[in-house]
């Protein structure tokens, strides 16, 4: 036994001695640590232990999962009470009152409206099988009396159902003499006991309930409260209820305040759901005509008139007013001023409805993992990953049931992930008449499950699961706008991914068999299938190199070799509109198993621990890209490994049970510590500035002719035009970022590391960044026009470096501004769009109102970059 | 708690709540412990601390018992996703001291001298690496054993001894040299 050995062992028993025993470990640092734990606030710890047991309770009344549950008897430590001749069906709405009940005795729901001092034991139930007279003497609870009977009860006593009860235990007080109140035909009493409490009926939900709903009596049930917690405002009678709209969601068992509700009305009174600040417009469904996809309530969308577009409309009324059909849109005042206006002088006016490009809308990265099981071991290294996702693939054949998928999204959710469901069919079974029709049904039948997404179908460019000769993306489109629309009808929040077509430039070699991925999505957008998607599927499971990489791969540079040039090409196809979904992706390890043969040989030389960081790393790319919305690593714990399916070499857990990648996932996207990039000064079109921070204007994934190793197609890239121009594709602007300069001429930036590994990927492919000084609110502007608005900026542009292309300026035009940069002018085109003309100085330069700080800040730097701003009028 | 109580505790606590609260009341000061060391924040530290007992309450039932220590590493796992989302989320190191010694219950004269050694412990604790960072919490705050921290990270448990022990004397080292200077 070496010395640090010796060592070790001691230090480690002096650590548990302090830690388990209690005792002084003879060492002060020790001992101070463990005495140093950080305690909890007293209330926070019995507050968070009430709303946990409200939770345990609320959650076996919702499963049923305690077959103690199906009837109780309560046990009293006092004087004994009769419930005699107890008819079932009060017995189990006395069943779930007294649960309910019991829940706020210990404490109430969260956000509740119990407060601490009312807490005292629990309640404890064992079962009885026919509670026809249960004796009271089981009665046994401490704390404030609450007891809830649901609003059905009370009508049946009213109608003399159960005029034979004789409730009469259902109260009891804390340490003090029981209140013991009668319960009687008549429904709504506020009960006196002979104790010290007095309650009074509340109206509470007995469901979650949501905005604009319209109560019903199986919503809702009458707590009876002591007068001293009951909330102000709420509700007593339910009858006062029963037809009012809700004007915010309610949860379960949450008490109804008469500020929830507004009166409802043979029409809609859509006031409680309009949106704060806007307008709500009608418009009669004659008047409307869309590209046949389905519009829901909640729906986001653009008007399409003959002079305008108006973007960004909600949908939040569809039905009938006054016997016409309409839709009733929220939108901005002056939207609706203007729509209004051209209704009321055009009766006849057609409005076209067309989706709203999603592409400015801020896409939120999640990842996860494909299981074979939801109910899977590997939960906990999932989380441990950072994973929110699970997925797993369905097989479809017509008339199955969904009860297994039911308690695939009950596991998933129990573990807490999010679960995609990919529903996948044969093509086999694609000829029979009515087949997609089904196939869209049973999806809708799904969507009721309430998963989180669906992907429609898998890989329908490969024979494997489409008809041998009958593939392609306008096919497919076909299916996935019944599937969209049926998942829709029955539940809106699911979301719809169109099916990953598998990754191939084979079509070539396998006519009728194949067709390449990139084609097959062009037929899919051309045929309008992102009308019916909320996310494009992909697919990325051949890389060999890391995600940060666009050149290296041993077999050669075609775009799916790559990450970054997936994405590339897929967010071209689809214009960006949608966000893109990888609903597999793996990198392929022999490490631990046979050697891969010669199919899979281009794995061959990937390591385990490269596929760790790689999927890490990809994670990191994945979420700065700001185009990927979801990452489903395949796989997670698959075992199947031979010549023919080495399935299992993808899975991050290993035969040998670890799982490299859980550490590296966990430590490569959730690592919080910032990394220092070190740049040269003199990289292309770098521009200096004193500043301590920085915004840093990245074009991700900037195709530039002049990258080596890049061999797809340009001219399919390009906008159409034929033109060889290089195009800006997606931008990342990286604000306020702090810079540290050099005397060497280096200088770093401090960036969180998704940030750090787009920031070297496009140092390796010599994409050049803008580094500009960070424009703050507070940055002085020399003479500023008072029209400038609130939270713009003011820039000051000499004509010189203006081309106005002939236009005349008019101080108050907008236009959009096109930067030209680089050493020959052509190498970069940044447009800003939407400048107005705040004031002209004449040798002063022009003065421009710029809503954006990062598009102020750029062309502030005009002048020093020696650049020109062509201007061009913007769209109104 | 022994392992045969405690397994026989959680398999009541999937259907008692009498028992879940028992586990919750053996639980909470650890987990508490760990969370607010790691966020350094006490709102913070409460909404965490209530996800990860909510996430368990939901889950609970299904988890399967699977040997000494599989709880606590289950319930820690949760603890150390949530605080690792937590920072992705803010997006910041920083380990804050704010009032985390406030909650103690001490008179003042008292709580300032706390407030010091709090301040100089997580002070020295924040010049580890990340890795020594998470295992001293866990091991100090979260009171797990080196097995049980081995399968929050992922780690080989003689790994975790090893960085428990570098670690430790890193800062015993840096702790005497604090001593020394006010002297």
């Amino acid at each position: 036994m070496n010395e640090n050995h010796t060592h070790d062992k001691e230090l480690l028993e002096k650590v548990e001695q302090r830690l388990e025993n209690g005792q002084s470990s003879g060492s002060r640092l020790l001992d101070d640590l463990a005495s140093m734990r950080p305690q909890a606030k007293a209330d926070f710890q019995q507050e968070l232990e009430n709303r946990l047991l409200a939770s345990f309770y609320k959650r076996q009344l919702e499963t049923k999962e305690n077959p103690e549950l199906s009837t109780l008897t309560l046990k009293s430590d006092t004087k004994s009470r009769k419930i005699t001749s107890l008819p079932l069906t009060l017995a189990a709405a006395i069943t779930a009152v007294l649960l309910i009940g019991s829940a706020l005795l210990t404490g109430g729901f969260p956000g509740s409206f119990l407060s601490g001092g009312s807490i005292a034991q629990s309640v404890t139930f064992t079962p009885t099988a026919q509670p026809t007279t249960t004796s009271a003497d089981d009665l046994y609870a401490t704390a404030t009396a609450v007891i809830v009977g649901a609003t059905q009860t009370a009508e049946a006593a009213s109608l003399g159902l159960v005029n034979d009860m004789q409730l009469t235990a259902t109260a009891v007080i804390a340490g003090a003499t029981q209140t013991v109140a009668a319960l009687t035909a008549t429904p709504l009493p506020t009960i006196s006991g002979s104790g010290d409490v007095e309650l009074q009926p509340v109206v509470i939900a007995l469901q979650d309930i949501g905005e604009s709903s319209t109560l019903t009596a199986d919503m809702l049930a009458v707590a009876y409260y002591p007068l001293d917690i009951v909330p102000l405002g709420v509700v007593s009678d339910p009858a006062s209820a029963i037809g009012m709209v809700v004007n915010e969601p309610i949860a379960r068992y949450q008490p109804v305040l008469t500020s929830n509700l507004i009166q409802g009305s043979p029409l809609p009174d859509i006031s409680a759901v309009i949106p704060e600040g806007m307008v709500a417009v009608s418009i009669p469904v004659s008047m409307l005509s869309t590209a046949a996809f389905a519009i829901h309530e909640g729906d986001n969308l653009n008007l399409v008139l003959p002079s305008e577009t108006i973007e960004g409309v909600q949908v939040i009324y569809i039905g009938t007013m006054d016997t016409t059909d309409m839709i009733v849109f929220a939108m901005s005042a002056a939207d609706a001023a203007l729509l209004t206006s051209m209704l009321e002088t055009s009766p006849s006016l057609a409005v076209e409805i067309e989706r709203q490009n999603t592409a400015d809308t801020p896409v939120i990265f999640e990842y996860g993992g494909h299981v074979t099981d939801t109910n899977t071991n590997a939960a906990p290294l999932m989380l441990q990953a950072g994973m929110t996702w699970m997925k797993l693939q369905v097989d479809y054949t017509p008339g199955m049931g969904t009860a297994p998928i039911a308690l695939a999204i009950n596991h998933a959710h129990a573990y807490g992930f999010n679960i995609l469901l990919t529903i996948v069919g044969s093509p086999t079974d694609m000829s029979a008449a009515g087949y997609i029709e089904q196939y869209a049904a049973f999806l809708g039948e799904v969507a009721t499950l309430n998963p989180d997404a669906i992907e429609v179908w898998n890989e329908p460019n490969l024979d494997r699961t489409w008809p041998t000769g009958q593939i392609g993306g306008a096919a497919y489109a076909d299916m996935l706008r019944q599937a969209y629309q049926a998942i829709k009808n029955a539940n809106s929040e699911v979301m719809v991914i169109s099916a990953a077509p598998a990754p191939t430039g084979a079509e070539a070699a396998y006519p009728n068999q194949v067709m390449n991925d990139d084609r097959w999505i062009q037929e899919l957008v051309d045929a309008g299938g992102l009308d019916y998607m909320d996310c494009l599927g992909a697919h990325y499971v051949e890389g060999t190199v890391s995600p940060t990489q666009i050149s290296g791969d041993a077999r050669d540079d075609y775009y799916t070799r790559y990450l970054g040039t997936m994405l590339l090409t897929y967010s071209n196809l689809s214009s960006n509109i949608r966000p893109i979904c990888f609903t597999e992706f793996g990198y392929l390890s022999d490490d631990g198993y046979p050697a891969l043969n010669s199919y899979f040989a281009w794995a061959q030389n990937t390591t385990i621990d490269q596929q760790a960081v790689w999927l890490a790393q990809a994670a990191g790319f994945a979420r700065a890209s700001e185009q990927v919305r979801l990452m489903i690593i395949w796989n997670v714990d698959f075992t199947t490994y031979n010549a023919n399916d080495p399935t299992a070499g993808y899975a991050i857990i290993r035969a040998d049970g670890s799982c490299p990648a859980c550490v590296a996932l966990a430590g490569g996207t959730a690592n919080v510590a910032r990394v220092t990039v070190n740049i040269p000064n003199d990289t292309a079109a770098v521009l200096w500035t004193q500043s301590e921070y920085v915004d840093v204007v990245a074009p991700l994934l900037y195709v530039d002719l002049t990258i080596d190793g890049i061999s797809f197609e340009f001219q399919q890239l390009s906008d159409g035009a034929g033109d060889n121009l290089p195009r800006l594709v997606t931008q990342r602007v990286l604000s306020d970022v702090p810079i540290l300069f050099h005397e060497d001429g280096m200088f770093d930036l401090i960036l969180p590391p998704q940030d750090a590994i787009i920031i070297q990927w496009m140092m390796e492919a010599q994409i050049p960044l803008f580094i500009l000084p960070h424009v703050t609110d507070n940055a002085t502007q020399p003479v500023v026009s008072e029209s400038l608005s609130a939270n713009h900026f003011a820039v000051t542009i000499m004509q010189q470096y203006i081309d106005t292309s002939s236009l005349e300026l008019q101080v108050g035009d907008r236009f959009n501004a096109t930067i030209l940069m680089g050493e020959n002018e052509s190498q970069l085109v940044y447009t800003i769009e939407d400048i107005e003309l705040l004031a002209d100085n004449g040798a002063n330069g022009l003065q421009f109102s710029v809503a954006n700080p990062t598009d102020a800040g750029l062309l502030s730097w005009v002048e020093q970059g020696g650049f020109t701003v062509t201007l061009s009028e913007a769209q109104p | 708690m022994n392992p045969e109580d405690e397994r026989a505790l959680i398999d009541r606590a999937k259907q008692q709540p009498e028992a879940f609260r028992d586990l919750y009341r053996h639980y909470f000061p650890r987990l508490y412990g760990y969370v607010a060391a790691r966020v350094g924040h006490v709102p913070d530290a409460e909404d965490l601390v209530s996800i990860v007992f909510i996430k368990v309450v939901e889950a609970l039932h299904r988890f399967e018992y699977r040997g000494e220590g599989a709880f606590a590493a289950w319930v820690f796992s949760i603890a150390h996703n949530e605080v690792s989302q937590f920072y992705r989320k803010q997006n910041y190191t920083a380990l804050p001291l704010e009032d985390m010694a406030d909650s103690h219950d001490a008179p003042p004269d008292e709580l300032v001298i706390r407030k010091e050694q709090f301040a100089r412990l997580y002070g020295l604790i924040g010049t580890l690496s990340a890795r020594r960072q998470e295992i001293v919490t866990l091991k100090f705050f979260g009171e797990l054993r080196n097995q049980e921290i081995a399968a929050v990270l992922g780690l080989d448990e003689r790994t975790v001894a090893s960085h428990l022990c570098r670690a430790l004397d890193d800062l015993q080292q840096k702790y005497l040299q604090e001593t020394e200077k006010e002297r």
